[in-house]
């Protein structure tokens, strides 16, 4: 809890990380991630709750003695210390014998290639350069976790593809625990293991990524990973659901209020699209071309939805077409009101 | 659109004339500052240390007479040995009491940090004679020191010891330093990040450590600045000794005004004054070999 806020920065966050994992913390910005990361790494006091490490509950151990290291969004290196320094600073903290440590620092800066700057002071280094030396001494002590708050965030496009491969590549060679804290939704589905998508300092959804995409457990996930379309429903006397005036058949038989979620590229248009059950006769509200790929936004019976599509489809603003989904392709995201994964009590 | 690049210093080479006068005419008033300020009377200092006194008149040629007076007087190396001590003990205790102060308040003060540092800073508002006087008032004869421990009874009448002496000077002169020193401290261990010390801790550093390691190298340059200008400070004063050194606290500062006042010898004033100078200047160039830290934030 912030000083003078009644409301927890984080709450409810129940969460087991497995060795070895690369387990990320997905949210938007203030979701309560970073201060997650904090509590683990010690640098924040639950005010309730238990922080556990490899069994033993370390939620009071001050951070020098935990045994995780983090790297830090804005790096944190040393600004008075060489790469070389810098790098053996923890194990300095360890009191290794200068041999030893000499040897275990030549070893992780060949490891993150930044062989020939050992000398070189960090302000004297590139954005990227940095990000890996401050990788390298968080490495060097061989943390049971290793926390990463952001670590890409202040690099251009172009590097953080390339560390994003890098840093995929070092936690399979090493197999130390990473827990990654990132609001962008596409470093977490490329590179985690598990995910866990957080709002509003809660949990939201644990999963793999690809069950995050395609079995989103709320509207949030759903609408936070990728693009969707959500559709409201509600069963009429009749027996069949529909949103609003557009009757949509699913695989299973809800009742009541559903909240259905189906993704852009699992609307098929044209004359294929008719073997589907939910086929309808849509228009074209606006096109937008994202290179491989043309986004469509259509209406149907007052529902406007996105659709993706090919990029060579030469559809044309204001026309009529063809529009389906497949009964599988609505995923309910929330029953009447409640999430799908929300405990039941408050 | 390509953003016309500016070579600092090269505008001028295409700029037209007037512009180089414009530039000129923008840095004048620093210029004349310095000059009047700064250059010409220390010139005038210089020039005149050379020069000698008759009878209070001042005789225009040039020896080196003054400098082996003030040298060979037992009376000037005691003083200037005293001088120089003063001043190091009380810059150097000064900045034992400032350094830790200001790292408690950038450290445990939070969102009282500022009004903590601002009232650390109060005595430079008030006149440097006054904050002087109050020691006076502290330590002298009826003074409030005195009152005390005649009512506890420790004195039996009140004692003169307090006042007039090494000690109160340096005492005063402490007093007196401490701001400076404080300030200095406290921005540049303002200026580390919150982050650094995370990142220490969570590479197993204690805070003894991190302190050792990480802080005090970090803000040394700072504080080797605020202990030279304590040093300075201290070194050419002459109001503490006057005020509350008596006999026993006179320092090199006090022979100087004597000599451009009473004695009306102002060569060898100057003389004097030329060599607090250069030893000051030659005091902290050995001090700022120890201020060196080669670091940069971000």
């Amino acid at each position: 809890m912030y000083d003078g806020s009644l409301d927890p920065a984080v709450q409810g966050i129940d969460l087991e990380v497995f060795p070895g994992e690369f387990f990320s913390l997905l949210g938007p910005s203030g979701c309560g991630k970073t201060t997650t990361l904090r509590l683990i790494a010690g640098f924040e006091r639950p005010t309730r709750g238990t922080v556990y490490l490899g069994g033993e509950d370390v939620s009071f151990r001050p951070a020098n003695k935990r045994d995780v290291n983090t790297v830090f969004q804005n790096y944190a290196l040393f600004p008075h210390m060489t790469v070389a320094e810098n790098v053996a600073y923890p194990l300095k903290m360890r009191h290794l014998d200068r041999v030893a440590i000499r040897q275990r620092v030549a070893d992780l800066i060949e490891r993150v290639e930044m062989t020939g700057f050992e000398d070189r002071k960090p302000h004297q280094l590139s954005g990227g350069q940095r990000q890996r030396v401050a990788l390298a001494r968080s490495l060097i002590a061989e943390p049971k976790v290793l926390l990463l708050d952001e670590p890409l965030g202040a690099l251009d496009l172009k590097l953080r593809e390339t560390m994003l491969v890098a840093l995929k590549g070092l936690q399979r060679d090493i197999g130390i625990t990473f827990l990654y804290v990132t609001h962008d939704q596409g470093e977490a589905l490329g590179m985690s293991d598990r995910i866990a998508v957080m709002d509003r300092g809660r949990i939201e959804q644990v999963a793999t990524p690809s069950d995050l995409y395609w079995r989103p457990g709320s509207p949030f996930v759903a609408q936070f990973i990728g693009k969707t379309n959500i559709l409201v429903c509600t069963t009429d006397k009749d027996g069949q659901l529909r949103a609003g005036s557009l009757p949509v058949v699913t695989s299973t038989e809800p009742k009541g209020t559903v909240t259905l979620s189906i993704r852009p590229e699992e609307i098929d248009i044209g004359p294929d699209s008719a073997r589907h059950p939910n086929h309808f006769i849509a228009r074209i509200e606006e096109i937008l071309f994202v290179g491989h790929e043309k986004e469509l936004v259509i209406q149907v019976g007052g529902q406007t939805l996105v659709v993706r599509v090919p990029g060579r489809t030469d559809a044309l603003r204001g026309d009529e077409i063809e529009a389906g989904w497949a009964a599988e392709a609505a995923v309910i995201v929330q029953h009447s009101g409640g999430n799908l994964n929300e405990p039941l009590s408050p | 659109m390509k953003a016309k690049e500016r070579v600092p210093g090269q505008s001028w080479r295409y700029g037209s004339l007037a512009r180089g006068g414009t530039r000129a005419l923008l840095l004048s008033p620093a210029l004349i500052w310095v000059f009047v300020l700064v250059l010409a009377p220390n010139l005038f200092l210089l020039v005149n240390s050379f020069w000698r006194n008759r009878l209070g008149t001042i005789i225009h040629d040039f020896s080196l007479y003054n400098y082996q007076r003030a040298f060979t007087s037992e009376i000037f190396q005691a003083l200037f040995v005293r001088t120089f001590v003063i001043a190091t003990v009380a810059s150097v205790v000064a900045t034992l009491i400032a350094y830790p102060a200001a790292y408690l308040v950038v450290r445990r003060f939070g969102r009282w940090k500022l009004t903590a540092a601002l009232l650390i800073m109060v005595p430079l508002w008030v006149s440097y004679l006054m904050r002087v006087f109050a020691w006076r008032i502290i330590l002298g004869e009826r003074g409030i020191f005195n009152g005390i421990l005649t009512s506890l009874g420790i004195l039996d009448k009140e004692s003169e010891a307090f006042l007039y002496s090494k000690g109160t000077v340096t005492l005063t002169l402490t007093y007196i330093v401490i701001p400076y020193v404080f300030l200095a401290a406290y921005t540049s261990l303002e200026r580390i990040p919150e982050s650094l010390y995370e990142a220490s801790a969570d590479c197993g550093g204690g805070p003894l450590r991190t302190f050792w390691h990480i802080i005090w190298p970090l803000s040394r340059p700072g504080v080797a600045i605020g202990f030279a200008i304590g040093f300075v400070l201290a070194f050419g004063d002459y109001i503490s000794p006057a005020m509350v050194g008596g006999m026993e606290g006179t320092m090199l500062g006090s022979i100087i005004i004597q000599q451009f006042g009473i004695a009306n010898n102002w060569p060898f004033g100057a003389a004097i004054g030329v060599s607090i100078m250069l030893s000051a200047l030659l005091f902290l160039s050995v001090v700022s070999l120890f201020s060196r830290t080669e670091a940069r934030f971000d």
